[in-house]
């Protein structure tokens, strides 16, 4: 069930409307049944992966927490790891993995013909989040149906954010002790769906028509590099509309219900580098990596040598978790390199500044520094984009040497699938997004501002908020409804 | 207290985005030829003399104003862009449910074609379908489930059309309030070719069966049903494969004339009438298939004065 559907649309008000006046004991299980159901929507045969998954690790929290030695626990903590990553690999790994036996080693090992479950490579790492904590020595959910809950939780159950136990559940043990929403719960969480949908479908549905244009078709040779350069603009604007715009859908229908759950990003492309990029984007992921594999590979602890290589294996596996494909890991492995690099040079850069006795912290600094941090992050997402590693290379190739100045003013940017309207939206779109991140790295509190008004302000906003999307959203039949980008992983 | 202001906030938010939401579906609306449909309901009379249903031939060959103004005859024009048989059999149901008129007319033009429906063309006949049992099975029948949202909410298909809303959008439907549209675009044209009347082709199965279920559907309610097939020309005049079309959809008429008889049905095949019309090529066509006002109202009066639409 898609949040941009018309059966989410339907399914919501009822789910919150059952919500609100079942008797607070029963809220869990209610919230579990429509997360079960919301899930199988999509498919009701996988539904049993993740009740395998909430299983596994529920079975192994318990005995992880009742274990007598640290030994035992380091047991089944491996046993249910094994377990999880086993499935997920099966789903998700099996046929690239076979694939790539076949090609190297000539050989002939079946692919399997199976579906991709929507969101497993999320809740899997929640749950296996949940079993390391509990390792760590975090506390144990003994009830099953709350711990179910935690896993299957529906607003971020497909695409996240990754959530953690001392957040997640600690509100759901909350929810059969006393009422968790509010007024001001409710109405924060509509602004925050409202501003989700506006991403989602005022600009990231509306940036991926011009995007499939140029990147859906074999002959992406045939637009010149200014088109391919827009195109992979678009592509960057596209992809965080599309996940942010999901993620505060989820953030606000969960905080309707007064269950907040982390945020994700924080104005990612208005970091000044790559460190900076990954510390915003993705956040619940990022943090995940860093808890559960950076750590443990030794972080930063062992020398800079060591460190470097960590960071390298994080973000290689990181470019592997967000596809099954040669080019995914090849992202992943750019933007380490890149985070790598950056470490290596900003002593030596900071140092030159200081000498030279240059003030880095003005605006014009910090512009700069954000336009080429964008331009580099759009480089790479080329590769996360394009259909193969050779496919990526030729873009890049192309937009460097085939940007001509004349293919600005041509009309160059009305032949990739879009018209001029479409693109004033656009435009007007991005501005207002732009200006809402930039209140937002301010630390302004936007959703307090709009909070703060009378009824009336909040009346009429909504009400403009909805019209605006029935008429400028993209969605509809004659609309092929984009999936929601990050369901893949 | 505070809780009883919030709830009236709540009722009235929900109210006024309901009827904003309804009017925005109104205006959205692709109104090309539309409004039969919306305007059925409200001003087809009582027990009707006539409704016409049928595809655009109908509704380009006869003026039910001109057929009051000058006949006294209360008729409303049912037909719609694209009304298939299968369709226009459901509009026939939908008349004699909602106003039960003495005779239904149905212009033959479609029963060459083997679809159920024409995709796009198909939302003016239902978007503006009145609510009735007639609708209901016609949905069924006609729309996938997935589908079935789009007819009901228009706006969910034609917001898209923000880009190209003009004047006429906020406005009525361009047809009158007896569902009459007339065009006053002039094109030149031919006399349309003529088939031999032994040359016969028989009906798609598909559609036999729908000419079977409105001919006892009339029969049941006890409601005349005439059939009759306007004159048209190919749509690409020039071309050859257009003057063959237009002789084999007359080929098929000729069946139906006989499909007709076999089942006790009048039918009128114009196309042998032509040359007692009246139609001037050069000032009576809106385009090469369908009339404009001046061959609408000799055709209209043609079908009077013959008798051809029982009265």
């Amino acid at each position: 069930m898609l949040f941009n559907s018309l059966s989410f649309l339907i399914f919501f008000p009822i789910c919150i409307a059952i919500y609100f006046v079942v008797p607070r004991k029963a809220r869990v299980y209610w919230l579990l049944v429509a997360s079960i159901c919301f899930y199988m929507c999509w498919n009701p045969v996988y539904v049993l992966l993740l009740i395998a998954s909430i299983v596994i690790t529920y079975v192994a929290g318990r005995l992880i927490d009742a274990a007598d030695s640290r030994k035992t626990g380091k047991i089944v903590l491996s046993l249910s790891i094994i377990l999880n990553f086993g499935i997920l690999f099966v789903f998700k790994y099996f046929n690239f993995f076979s694939d790539t036996i076949n090609k190297i080693a000539k050989a002939h090992v079946p692919r399997l013909d199976i579906l991709l479950p929507v969101g497993i490579s999320f809740y899997t790492f929640q749950a296996i989040g949940y079993v390391i904590d509990v390792y760590r020595g975090e506390k144990c959910e003994k009830n099953i149906a709350k711990y179910a809950l935690f896993v299957s939780f529906f607003p971020q159950l497909v695409a996240g954010p990754i959530e953690r136990s001392k957040n997640l559940l600690e509100r759901i043990n909350r929810l059969d002790k006393e009422n968790l929403y509010n007024a001001e719960d409710f109405l924060k969480g509509v602004y925050t769906m409202l501003y989700g949908y506006f991403m989602k479908m005022m600009m990231a549905d509306r940036l991926a028509i011009a995007v499939n244009h140029v990147f859906d078709t074999a002959e992406y040779s045939t637009y010149n590099g200014f088109q391919l350069a827009v195109g992979a603009v678009f592509f960057s604007l596209q992809i965080y509309c599309d996940f942010a715009g999901y993620t505060y859908i989820a953030i606000g229908a969960a905080r309707v219900m007064g269950i907040r759950i982390c945020d994700n990003f924080n104005t990612p492309y208005l970091s000044v580098g790559i460190r900076d990029f990954w510390d915003r984007w993705h956040m619940s992921l990022t943090t995940w990596f860093r808890d559960y594999l950076y750590f443990p590979l030794g972080g930063s602890r062992k020398g800079k040598v060591r460190k470097y290589v960590n960071i390298l294996i994080v973000f290689l596996v990181s470019g592997l978790w967000h596809g099954a494909a040669w080019h995914f890991v090849a992202w992943g492995l750019l933007h380490g390199i890149l985070r790598v690099g950056e470490e290596l040079i900003s002593g030596p850069v900071k140092k030159f500044f200081d000498r030279i006795k240059a003030d880095t912290t003005t605006f014009a600094v910090r512009l700069l520094r954000i336009s080429l941090n964008f331009i580099t992050v759009t480089i790479l997402w080329i590769f996360f984009r394009a259909e193969t590693i050779g496919q990526a290379v030729d873009i890049v190739k192309r937009i460097f040497t085939g940007i001509r100045l004349w293919q600005f003013f041509d009309g160059s940017l009305l032949l990739i699938g879009t018209d001029s309207k479409e693109l004033n939206v656009l435009f007007v779109c991005i501005l207002f997004m732009t200006v809402v991140d930039i209140l937002k790295k301010k630390g302004k509190d936007v959703l307090g501002l709009l909070y703060g008004q009378n009824r009336w302000f909040s009346f009429v906003t909504i009400y403009l908020a909805i019209v605006i999307l029935v008429i400028f959203g993209v969605y509809g039949a004659k609309y092929d409804a984009s999936q929601f980008i990050y369901f893949q992983f | 207290m505070k809780k009883t202001v919030n709830v009236i906030i709540f009722i009235l938010f929900n109210a006024l985005l309901f009827f904003t939401l309804i009017n925005l579906n109104y205006v959205f609306r692709n109104k090309e030829y539309e409004g039969a449909q919306d305007k059925f309901k409200k001003w087809c009379p009582e027990e009707a003399d006539i409704v016409f249903v049928g595809n655009s031939h109908q509704f380009c060959s006869i003026n039910t104003d001109l057929l009051y103004d000058e006949y006294g005859i209360e008729s409303f024009m049912l037909a719609t862009s694209g009304q298939t048989v299968p369709m226009s059999y459901y509009a026939a149901m939908e008349a004699i449910e909602l106003k039960h008129p003495k005779t239904i007319v149905f212009e033959v033009c479609y029963t060459a074609n083997d679809f159920r429906t024409l995709k796009g063309m198909d939302h003016c006949f239902f978007d503006g379908f009145p609510r009735c049992k007639a609708r209901k099975l016609a949905l069924e029948d006609l729309t996938e489930p997935e589908e079935r949202l789009y007819y009901l909410f228009p706006l969910g298909m034609f917001h898209s059309r923000w880009k190209e809303l003009s004047e006429a959008d906020f406005k009525d439907f361009p047809i009158s309030d007896r569902g009459s549209f007339v065009s006053d675009e002039v094109v030149d044209n031919y006399d349309p070719p003529i088939q031999d009347p032994d040359v016969k082709e028989a009906m798609p199965k598909e559609m036999e069966k729908y000419m079977e279920m409105l001919i006892d559907l009339c029969k049941a309610n006890d409601v005349k049903l005439i059939l009759y097939s306007a004159p048209f020309n190919g749509l690409y005049l020039y071309e050859d494969y257009a003057r063959e079309d237009v002789l084999w959809r007359q080929s098929i008429f000729n069946y139906v004339g006989d499909f007709a008889a076999e089942r006790g049905v009048e039918f009128h095949n114009l196309f042998y009438e032509y040359d007692k019309l009246g139609i001037n090529n050069d000032t009576d066509w809106m385009d090469t298939q369908h009339f404009n006002r001046k061959g609408q109202e000799k055709f209209t009066r043609y079908m009077m004065e013959s008798g051809y639409l029982g009265y």
